[in-house]
C-alpha cells in the first residue's frame, strides 16, 4: 500500500466522509474514490485557490475550510494541506460539525508532526 | 437592501455584510471601515468565482461558507444577479446565520422580484475581471514499483523522506514519483532526477541537502 493510499484510508475512516478527492493546487488529481472525479476536481481546486486568494487579500493567517452547503447536509467541504486540496463529500444527514473537527484534527496533526520533525532535526544540528 | 444587511448585522457574531449586484458592484455595505472598497472588490471577485463554480456542480447549492482563523465569510445568491456576503466571527453558528438570513431575505426577495421589470430567465454570469484559475488535468497514474530493481531504493527513499517531511511525505513522495515516472519506464539511472524533484518539494535548502546525503547510498554510482 502506498503512502497516498494510507492517507486516503485514514480520511475514509472518518465518520461522515462519503467521497473524497485529493488534488494538487495545479488541478492534478492525487487520489480519489469517485467515479467521475474531473468535474469535482475543478471545483475543489478553484474553491481552494480562491479561498487562499481571499486569505491573502485580507491578510488572514490560516484558511480553515470552505463549505458548499446543500440540502440534507450533502455538503462539499474543502481543506488545504500545504500545496494540496482535500475535497470531502459529506454523507447524507451526517454531522457536519463533527466531520469538520475530525478532519481538521487529522490534518493539523499531519502538519504539526511535520513541524515537530523539522524542529527536532534543527535541534540535532 | 440596506435593511437586509442591517438585519444581518444585528445578529450576534456578524461583523458586517454587503450586497453585490452583477454589473453594478457593491450596492450597500455596513462592513467596518477596515474593509477598504478595493479589498471588498477583490474578495468579491473570488467569492463570486467560488459560488459560480459551486453552482455549476450543484444545482441545489444553497450557500457558501469559508472559515479562516480570524473570520468566517458567507456568500449567498438571492436573485439571479444579487449576492449577499457577510463577515462573521469564526465561531459563529452556521445554522443560526442561515436561518436569520432566510427570514430577512423572505421580505427582500419578494420586493426585489417585484421591482424587476424584466427578470432574466437564465441566471446571469457575473461580469468580473478574469482571474486565471488552475486547470485540472488527468489523475496521476501511480505506477507500481513493488517488484524490480527500483522497489528497494524507492521504499528506502520514501522512509527517509518521512524523516525529513514527517507524515506529509505520505502524499508528497507518491505524487512526485508518479510525475517522475509518467510516460516512461524509469530505471535506477533515473533516480537522481527523482531526488532532485523531491528536494524541490522539501522547500528548505538545508533539509533538502540532508535528504540528498541520506539517499546517496541508494543512487547509482556516478
Amino acid at each position: 500500500m502506498t503512502g497516498v493510499q494510507r492517507f486516503a484510508n485514514r480520511i475514509e475512516q472518518i465518520k461522515g466522509v462519503g467521497n473524497y478527492i485529493v488534488a494538487r493546487n495545479d488541478g492534478q488529481i492525487v487520489i480519489h474514490n469517485l467515479e467521475n472525479p474531473e468535474k469535482l476536481t475543478s471545483l475543489v481546486t478553484i474553491g481552494g485557490f480562491h479561498s487562499v486568494a481571499i486569505q491573502k487579500t485580507l491578510g488572514f493567517s490560516d484558511f480553515g475550510y470552505l463549505i458548499y452547503i446543500r440540502p440534507q447536509n450533502q455538503n462539499l467541504i474543502i481543506f488545504a494541506l500545504d500545496k494540496y486540496y482535500i475535497g470531502i463529500l459529506q454523507k447524507i444527514d451526517s454531522n457536519q460539525t463533527q466531520l469538520i473537527e475530525d478532519v481538521s484534527r487529522f490534518l493539523f496533526n499531519l502538519k504539526n508532526q511535520k513541524k515537530t520533525n523539522n524542529t527536532s532535526k534543527e535541534e540535532e544540528h | 437592501m440596506q435593511q437586509l444587511i442591517d438585519d444581518l448585522k444585528s445578529i450576534p457574531g456578524v461583523i458586517g455584510a454587503y450586497v453585490f449586484r452583477t454589473n453594478e458592484g457593491v450596492r450597500c455595505s455596513n462592513l467596518p471601515s477596515i474593509f477598504k472598497p478595493e479589498r471588498i472588490a477583490e474578495i468579491t471577485k473570488s467569492l463570486i468565482k467560488i459560488h459560480t463554480a459551486g453552482k455549476q456542480n450543484f444545482a441545489d447549492l444553497v450557500e457558501v461558507f469559508i472559515n479562516y482563523e480570524e473570520s468566517l465569510l458567507f456568500c449567498r445568491q438571492f436573485t439571479p444577479s444579487d449576492y449577499v456576503m457577510a463577515v462573521c466571527d469564526p465561531g459563529m453558528n452556521l445554522g443560526v446565520l442561515a436561518m436569520s438570513l432566510n427570514m430577512a431575505l423572505e421580505e427582500v426577495t419578494s420586493r426585489v422580484e417585484a421591482e424587476e421589470t424584466s427578470p432574466p430567465a437564465v441566471q446571469e454570469e457575473p461580469q468580473l475581471e478574469e482571474v486565471e484559475d488552475p486547470v485540472p488535468t488527468e489523475a496521476v497514474a501511480t505506477p507500481s514499483f513493488e517488484n524490480g530493481p527500483l522497489a528497494k531504493p524507492l521504499e528506502e527513499m520514501s522512509k527517509l523522506l518521512a524523516k525529513i517531511l514527517g507524515p506529509m511525505a505520505l502524499i508528497v513522495f507518491d505524487d512526485t514519483v508518479a510525475r517522475w515516472a509518467a510516460g516512461r519506464a524509469p530505471t535506477p539511472s533515473d533516480l537522481p532526477e527523482l531526488v532532485d524533484s523531491l528536494c524541490q518539494e522539501i522547500d528548505d535548502s538545508e533539509k533538502a541537502k540532508r535528504y540528498q546525503e541520506l539517499v546517496q547510498s541508494f543512487l547509482p554510482a556516478a
